[in-house]
């Protein structure tokens, strides 16, 4: 078993990235693979609580949910959150530093960056 | 032995905050054997009349490291993204280097993990 983890910047909702996040995740779960998720700048706002539900849109919130829900360990850049004001995160989601992205690059066995 | 980490800058200070929060990274990664590269726009980020107010104290932590034992982190500018502006090592401010394309796709080429900002 290997330990994947990404580096993820895009907020929701405006391009397909935090979907392309959520599938890699997948299929790396659906492998064996350990997963680890670094927010960094507007990602944060993937995790927040009071995403409404729209037909025809994935709900990023609940996608969310389900990969910490399978093990996905999920780290929010604390700072990033404070200027965006971001509460209200999910519950298992981990308020991080970027010395916790240090420890992410040094402990897995692929590192990617999705924007 | 220690990862090889390269973080490579990419984009503008102005209308991004990618390069301060890059350098920011690079600080938490610095303790690895860690190199920054600027390539494209992101080398606007470093000539002397930027306001560099949001990552003025990363650089200054990077290039001058509080343990003795630690050599100082400079930033390697690509040579061909400088010159493919109009700028020269001149219009740069201290504290970063110079480097020939060839040898920062070594770098990025050696590298165990990349951190793309």
């Amino acid at each position: 078993m290997a330990t994947i983890s990404f580096l993820f910047f895009s907020g929701p909702y405006q391009s397909e990235s935090p979907e392309t996040v959520v599938e890699l995740a997948k299929a790396a779960l659906a492998k064996g693979h350990k997963v680890k998720i670094f927010c960094y700048m507007d990602a944060v706002n993937c995790v927040m609580t009071v995403q409404k539900e729209v037909p025809g849109v994935t709900n990023i919130e609940k996608q969310f949910r389900e990969l910490i829900t399978k093990g996905v360990e999920v780290r929010l850049c604390t700072l990033c959150m404070l200027v965006r004001g971001t509460k209200d995160t999910i519950e298992g989601a981990t308020k991080a530093g970027t010395p916790d992205l240090a420890e992410m690059a040094e402990g897995s066995d692929r590192f990617l960056v999705v924007f | 032995m220690p990862k090889k980490i390269v973080v490579i800058l990419r984009k503008p200070p102005h209308g991004s905050l990618f390069p301060a929060e890059g350098l920011r990274a690079a600080v938490a990664v610095s303790t690895m054997d860690t190199t920054v590269v600027s390539i494209g726009d992101s080398v606007y980020a470093f000539l002397k009349e930027t306001d560099m107010t949001l990552y003025k104290r990363h650089l200054e932590f990077l290039s001058r490291p509080m343990l003795e034992e630690a050599k100082p982190l400079l930033v390697h500018i690509d040579k061909v993204s400088l010159l493919e502006r109009g700028l020269t090592e001149e219009d740069l401010i201290e504290g970063v280097v110079v480097k020939e394309r060839d040898e920062i796709l070594r770098i990025i080429a050696e590298a165990d993990v990349t951190l793309t900002f």
